[in-house]
């Protein structure tokens, strides 16, 4: 019984087996470094964690309880605020906040809050709340989640001016995780260019741009990021700061971009199949965008993909260092800017929690870099 | 004699010397010279065979007459419809017009198609690039293509990574066919597989060329495959022809010292025919400073005083067998 179970098993393993076969042999490039980026589990997981991320960032007024610049001065720094499930003398499905007090220790003479379990808030999923406006688009007061007017929610407590911590941290994210993607895309742009160039053409332009690159390599990155935003004029508005930053933040950036692409296009220039297609009489254009730009882009997006977090490390550096961002912008390098004295740490450790999500987001990036470069040359053997 | 227009390429005192360059400034303290004055023709449907050990310049040879490098000195001839097309100054428009009539099948067949291209894309892009006038539908042609070369059409959307050595081969002629070459340059076509494949690809490439007429240039290393091949044989070293005959006259008859060390390298499985096997001592010389006279003198174990001194030409030694060594008419050498 157990042989014909056996054969009857393997028989059908045996076909899906050919299917699977013509699947892979039709399989287009894409399909396979998918196949390939999938069997790296921590990087599978850290594009969902990146993912989850940018969508909190993307609808950072709709997921954010309150306005992250909206002062609450009877609770400057308060701290994180529990989820209770039981709560009225029961367990509730719907979870609650308990109303914070603050009072005056009267031994210490320091501030203290405390919760009290009588005044119970339930949080409630699309609750109204501060009013905003969504992209610039509509105007509406929904909030993924709130409670009733009277009671507070601060999940991460709130800063020495009484704003929530958690929509201030999501506010933050919306701009140090786009500042890595437009600095990249800046950077990409200069490198693709300058790389291209120096790779395909060669000749007294290569080494002009390769001296130009070490020339660059050579700067100091702190010491020229902080003299560039040092010289950005005060009046200027935080949007163009935004923008000045970035640019400053690529300027850098492109070398390595650039000499990886003038690697590759070396490398493919000499590789048969290109060879072939410029004896078939292929012109030079079609050459680099049927056969070598294809062939070097998964590698490309690699080098992209590790250069991020560098950008977003230098963004909050800078900002940090009070040389960058500036408020009423709010990135997460501004947030830890209300940090930097021990009795903030000690005493109020919550505002720390920008830190929490600035390793998360660097961690996520590198192995999601490492799983596409284990998948960026699917024929590799 | 046979008619002049019978040869379809002719290729006379051809030259390529790289410059080496160093330094920041790139100056140029000296050449390679990797191809140092050849001359051969190639008639209409023949196969001339090209031997010599690696880096004798053979490939560069192969890549001169396709344009794939611009030769220093010396003229190419090309016959496309009666007329001599000169190969070695046409301007770079001419050259992707002219492509269609010479096509190169590569050595590796691995790198040489792109893994990224369907089967259908890498096939069809000499077709695609070159459509100056309406062709035929393109599919249709690729399928015919692949039937030529021996390869199923139903594959047509395949990629390269779902493909044998052989069979990826097998695409690689398909796509020097495609264009309807008059001549094709193989460049080591077959050492790249297994030796049962390589019988495979021989035969496919002689029963394309009885079907389509076409012209071989067909380099190696491997002499037994030549053996297998050629209708003449040319044998390089360090730049310069030093013989160049029939098939038949080169393997059993060789005239030239290099060529016997050649043919007694060669692994020989029967023991019917005890032959002296030796095996050449030295390194091939280095191109960028050859040595004086005759090339070959430092590992020739017949070298005399005049070898050291005196350069060699090419001669007729006997009718269809030139030779280039001073000894030529003196030696007597054993071939296979």
């Amino acid at each position: 019984m157990s042989r014909i179970i056996d054969i009857l098993f393997r028989a059908k393993r045996k076909s899906t087996g050919l299917e699977e076969g013509e699947k892979y042999y039709v399989a287009t490039p894409r399909q396979l470094m998918w196949w390939k980026f999938r069997k790296h589990r921590l990087a599978v997981v850290s594009l969902y964690i990146l993912g989850f991320m940018y969508l909190i960032a993307i609808f950072a007024e709709f997921v954010s309880p309150y306005n992250p610049n909206e002062r609450h001065i009877r609770h400057l720094y308060a701290p994180r605020q529990k989820v209770h499930w039981v709560y009225d003398g029961g367990f509730h499905i719907q979870p609650a906040v308990f109303t914070q007090r603050f009072e005056i220790d009267p031994v210490t003479l320091r501030e203290r809050y405390y919760e009290v379990p009588e005044e119970a808030s339930p949080i409630r999923l699309f609750a109204r709340g501060d009013r905003y406006e969504m992209w610039g688009l509509f105007e509406t007061d929904l909030h993924l989640f709130g409670v009733e007017s009277g009671g507070t929610i601060f999940l991460f407590g709130t800063d020495r001016m009484g704003r929530d911590m958690l929509s201030r941290i999501i506010a933050g994210a919306r701009i140090s995780l786009s500042i890595g993607f437009v600095g990249i895309a800046l950077s990409f742009i200069l490198g693709l260019i300058l790389g291209g160039i120096s790779g395909y053409f060669g000749g007294a332009a290569d080494i002009i741009i390769q001296r130009l690159i070490e020339v660059m390599r050579a700067f100091p990155a702190i010491p020229l990021w902080m003299g560039l935003s040092a010289a950005l004029p005060m009046t200027w508005s935080p949007l163009k700061v935004y923008f000045a930053i970035t640019v400053i933040l690529s300027l850098l950036g492109w070398v390595g971009v650039a000499r990886a692409i003038r690697g590759k296009f070396l490398a493919l220039r000499e590789e048969d199949f290109a060879v072939a297609a410029y004896l078939a009489g292929a012109s030079k254009w079609r050459i680099i965008y049927k056969h070598l730009l294809p062939s070097f882009m998964s590698h490309i997006i690699v080098v992209l993909t590790l250069a991020i977090p560098h950008m977003i490390i230098a963004e909050t550096a800078l900002s940090y260092l009070g040389l960058g961002l500036r408020p009423p912008i709010t990135s997460w390098g501004v947030l830890l800017k209300e940090t930097q004295n021990i009795q903030d740490m000690a005493h109020h450790p919550w505002l720390l929690l920008p830190v929490l999500f600035i390793i998360l987001v660097i961690l996520a990036f590198n192995f999601v870099g490492d799983g596409l470069r284990d998948a960026a040359d699917p024929y590799a053997t | 004699m046979e008619a002049a227009n019978n040869n379809l390429l002719t290729v006379e005192n051809l030259k390529k010397h790289f410059p080496i360059k160093k330094g920041l400034l790139r100056r140029v303290l000296g050449h390679v010279k990797a191809v140092d004055d050849v001359s051969f023709k190639i008639r209409r449907g023949e196969t001339l065979g090209l031997v010599g050990e690696s880096g004798c310049g053979k490939s560069t040879i192969g890549k001169l007459i396709l344009r794939a490098l611009k030769p220093t000195a010396g003229t190419i001839m090309f016959r496309v419809d009666d007329e001599e097309v000169l190969i070695h100054e046409l301007s770079d428009a001419e050259l992707r017009s002219f492509r269609r009539h010479a096509q190169l099948i590569f050595q590796d067949p691995y790198a040489s198609l792109n893994p990224r291209m369907t089967v259908r894309e890498i096939i069809g892009e000499p077709i695609l690039v070159n459509r100056d006038q309406q062709t035929v539908d393109l599919d249709q042609r690729v399928k015919e293509l692949m039937d030529l070369v021996g390869l199923d059409s139903r594959y047509l959307k395949r990629y390269p990574h779902a493909f044998s050595g052989g069979q990826r081969q097998r695409i690689g002629v398909a796509r020097a066919l495609a264009l309807n070459p008059d001549l094709i340059v193989a460049d080591e076509p077959v050492s790249a597989l297994d030796v049962s494949i390589q019988a495979q690809i021989l035969n496919l490439l002689h029963d394309i060329q009885q079907d389509l007429n076409l012209t071989y240039l067909f380099i190696s290393h491997d002499l037994s495959v030549v053996e297998h091949i050629s209708d003449r044989v040319a044998v390089m070293y360090v730049g310069k022809l030093v013989e160049l005959a029939d098939n038949d006259d080169i393997f059993r008859r060789p005239k030239h010292p290099y060529t016997e060390a050649l043919l007694a390298a060669v692994p020989q499985i029967s023991e019917r025919q005890k032959r002296e096997t030796y095996t050449l001592g030295g390194n091939i010389a280095d191109p960028a400073n050859p040595p004086s006279g005759c090339y070959f003198h430092p590992r020739c174990r017949y070298a005399k005083e005049i070898c050291k001194t005196q350069p060699v030409v090419m001669e007729e030694v006997s009718p269809r067998h030139q030779v280039a060594c001073h000894l030529a008419r003196e030696l007597s050498l054993k071939g296979l």
